[in-house]
This record gives structure tokens, sequence and C-alpha cells, in this order.
């Protein structure tokens, strides 16, 4: 037991360490997606063949994705990385927007239960969010409880 | 009670990686070597870690069990030598590229070894985000047959711990290329992240622990291409450093699948056992389909079709 001790000790350490670190370089990250066709990159990580056309975060953090046969997906900053998914109606369970922007999407899925993209357009973010809300409702969730903007 | 030798080598091992870790990534840091860190990433490896370990202890009973009530039914008395052990090792070795390949393969498996591959980076303390449920998944019970021929336990645990041990070295991209006798004989930098990459020519591929001869006899060996760097992660990457969240998102997703109204007990147990993106309506795509695509789409990557043999005898949905 003294072993298994010593050994969660040992991480827990090198954890707060690396949090106190975390916490004093906190906001310095600044990598954005350079521009539509990074963030079409991006989302080919996910499906080679996607062809469509992307739409940036005002903060370049995240960008939603417009697949050709009318398919929706999300490339988002995940740390140092990006992350991509699709947009599907039966993983969509929630959207609102707060007043800032930032459209909130909250996922079926335990490893992604949510996304944030800012989008400061009002004409732009309504757009959008009608779109996701027409996702939430064709996957049975209450469409009208769920999204929301401010 | 003491706590055996196997344990104690490995928390001196544990204790060099985690002194390790922040070597690589200052000289990284500095551009002395290659190796990407990301604070958040690191974190969740730890937490990750802890979790494993935490649950190890609590579980592992399940594997000695079986383990010493094999070894109390042996068939043969073997004595604890060098050879006896040199044996083991290379037997251990064996049944850890197929526990690793079934891992890879079945779903069930596969939502306890996903989180080791979840993480978009490959270094050092990629080592550390080791699975939660490895105990309860019951692929360890593989470790059986060996008690059951007649190596004594601590020797067949000693023999797993230093296969563990030795695969700390090769989650790195530090280091390019061993020289070619290393690589065709023993697992290596370059073939690891192979194994580790989501790139579909390189899914599915370089389970072994210590020897490659047994991806080259099992026909999943791939080698890493200078002109298709590895894309780490998963097919389909997580959104979260939350460590509960890394350890048993894929255990949800397959409560999900199997919560599902209209299917019957086949497309259900397809969910369970089947290969990961396997679905009863072809909406998902496996790994297998994946490279198949690629290969379609450009044959000059398409790989040996030995590989997708042996897995489809292990398949049980497709």
């Amino acid at each position: 037991m003294s072993v298994l001790a010593i050994s969660i000790g040992s991480n827990l350490v090198l954890g707060i360490v690396l949090f106190g670190l975390l916490y004093r370089r906190r906001g310095t990250d600044q990598a954005r997606l350079a521009d539509t066709g990074d963030a079409l990159r991006h989302y080919r990580s996910l499906d080679p063949a996607a062809r469509g056309r992307a739409i940036l975060a005002s903060d370049g953090r995240a960008a939603f994705v417009e697949l050709d046969g009318g398919d929706l997906g999300l490339v988002e900053r995940r740390g140092r990385r990006w992350a991509a998914r699709a947009l599907e109606t039966n993983e969509l369970t929630g959207v609102d927007a707060s007043g800032d922007g930032t459209i909130t999407l909250r996922f079926a899925d335990f490893g992604w239960p949510r996304a944030r993209v800012r989008i400061e357009d009002p004409v732009l973010r309504r757009r959008w969010l009608d779109r996701l809300g027409a996702l939430c409702a064709g996957g049975g969730a209450s469409a009208g409880a769920e999204v929301h903007d401010a | 009670m003491p706590d055996p030798i196997y344990l104690k080598i490995a928390l001196v091992v544990q204790l060099l990686i985690l002194l390790l870790i922040p070597l690589e990534a200052a000289l990284a840091a500095r551009g002395k070597i290659k190796a990407e860190y990301d604070l958040r990433d690191t974190l969740a490896n730890i937490g990750v870690s802890v979790g494993s370990i935490f649950f190890w202890g609590l579980l592992s009973w399940l594997y000695f069990g079986g383990v010493l009530y094999a070894y109390h039914h042996r068939l043969y008395d073997i004595p604890f030598t060098a050879w006896s052990f040199a044996i083991a090792f290379v037997l251990e070795d064996c049944r850890y590229y197929w526990f690793h390949r079934i891992s890879h393969r079945s779903r069930w498996f596969w939502a306890s070894h996903v989180v080791h591959h979840s993480s978009q980076h490959y270094n050092l303390s990629t080592n550390l985000r080791q699975s939660w449920t490895s105990q309860f998944s019951g692929l360890t019970l593989l470790g059986i047959p060996l008690a059951f021929i007649g190596f004594n336990p601590a020797l067949v645990a000693l023999a797993f711990t230093i296969n563990l041990i030795y695969q700390f070295w090769i989650h790195t991209e530090s280091v390019d290329r061993m020289p070619r006798w290393f690589e065709w004989l023993l697992n290596t930098p370059s073939h690891h992240r192979v194994h580790h990459a989501s790139n579909p020519r390189y899914l599915d591929a370089n389970y072994t622990g210590v020897f490659m001869i047994w991806d080259r006899i099992f026909g999943s060996f791939v080698a890493e291409r200078a002109d298709e760097p590895p894309r780490y992660g998963i097919v389909k990457n997580l959104g979260t450093f939350n460590p509960v969240r890394i350890a048993l998102h894929e255990y949800y997703a397959i409560a999900r699948d199997l919560l599902r109204r209209d299917l019957t007990l086949w497309q259900r147990l397809g969910y369970l056992f089947g290969p990961p993106g396997w679905s009863h309506d072809g909406s998902r795509a496996t790994t297998a389909e994946l490279r198949a695509a690629e290969a379609a789409s450009a044959p000059a990557y398409a790989r040996s079709p030995a590989s997708d043999l042996a897995d489809s005898a292990l398949s049980v949905a497709e």
C-alpha cells in the first residue's frame, strides 16, 4: 500500500506544480485560426473528404463548417490543438447565446460536453442559432426551451 | 504486508518518469529536442494517472486472484530461473500483443484503452494517461494462461512490469529513428508514433510491447513515413481535459447506443463488442472502413490486407 500511496502522492506533487504554472500562464495562449481554409483543414482531420465553407468565430478560436451536402460541423481550440466534430441531430442537446455574442452548444457526449463559438455579428449569430435550434428540434430536444439568444 | 518487488520496481521507474517529463518539456522549450507539451494536457494526464493507480490498487485482486487460482491448478512446475524468465518475457510480450490488439478492435475493451490514445499530444507524459478500468474490462485475464502453464505468478508479474517499463521511452518525438537492426527487432519511438496516430493509414497498427516480431508475423506492422507525419489522438477527438470524462467517455457512448430503441439483440452486441465505429445502419465508419476509403482515394497509401484478415476473425459483429 505504501508503494501506491507514494505513487499517487508523487503524481499529485507534479500536478500541483503544473497547476501553478498553468495559473501563471493564463491568458497567454494567442493561437487563432488563420482563415477559413485553416478551419477546413482542421475539419478534414475528422472527415478527409469534407468540402464546404467555414465561418470563423470573432475571436478565431472556433469555426462553424457548412459542408456541401448541407451537414454542419465545428472546429474548436482545445489547448494547443484543434478538435473537430460533426454537428448531428442526435448529439446536439441545447444551444444558447450570451450577451457578448458567444453561442454555447451542449452535446450528449461525455467526452465533449459543450463548445463555445463567439459570433459578434447579430445577423449571422441569429442565423446560426436558428440552424442549430433546428438540429436540436430534429433530435427530439425541446428546441423552444433549449435555444436562447440573450 | 510488504509490497512485492515488481511493485517497488514500478514505483522507482514511475518516479524516474515523473522527473524525466519536466526535463523533456524544458529541453523542448529551449529547442534542444523535438517535443510539444500543453500544460492542460499534461495536467489531464496526471489526473488520469492518479485515478488509474487508485483503481489498480482497488481492483488488482481480480487479476491476481485469477492468476493465483490458475497457478494453484498449474500443468507444470516451472522453476524460477533466468531461462524461465526469458521464456516468460517473450510469451508475455505475445500476450500483450493480443491484449493490445483486442483492446483496439472490440469496443468494450476499446472503452478502457481509448484513454491512453485520447491525447492529441505525444510525449513522455502520455505514459501517465492510462485506463481506470483495465481490471474491470476482463481482458487482463489473458494473463492467466501463463500461470496455468506453470510460470510463477511473481515471475509473470515481473515480466509484465518490465514490458510496461520498456514502453516508457518510446512515447517521445525526440528520438527519430534507431539503428536499422533495432527498428526491425524492437518497438521504437517511430513505430509507436504510428500506433498513436489517427491518420487513416496508421490506424490499428504496431500493437507490440517490446518485440516487433509479433506485428510482422500477424500483419499489423506499418512503418512511419517521412511524407506523412503522425496526427496524434483518436478519430473523434475529445473536447475536454477533465480526467473523469477522459477516463469514462466511451462507456457513456456505449450506454447511449445500448439504450436505443428498436435494436435487435445482435445489434446491441455489435455496439458492445463490435469494432469501434460499428453501427447497425452504417452511419459511422470503422477504422477498417476509414483505411479502405483512403486506400481507394490514394492507392499508394494502401496497406497490406493481412491485418484486416486477422481483425475480421476477431470481430464478432462484422
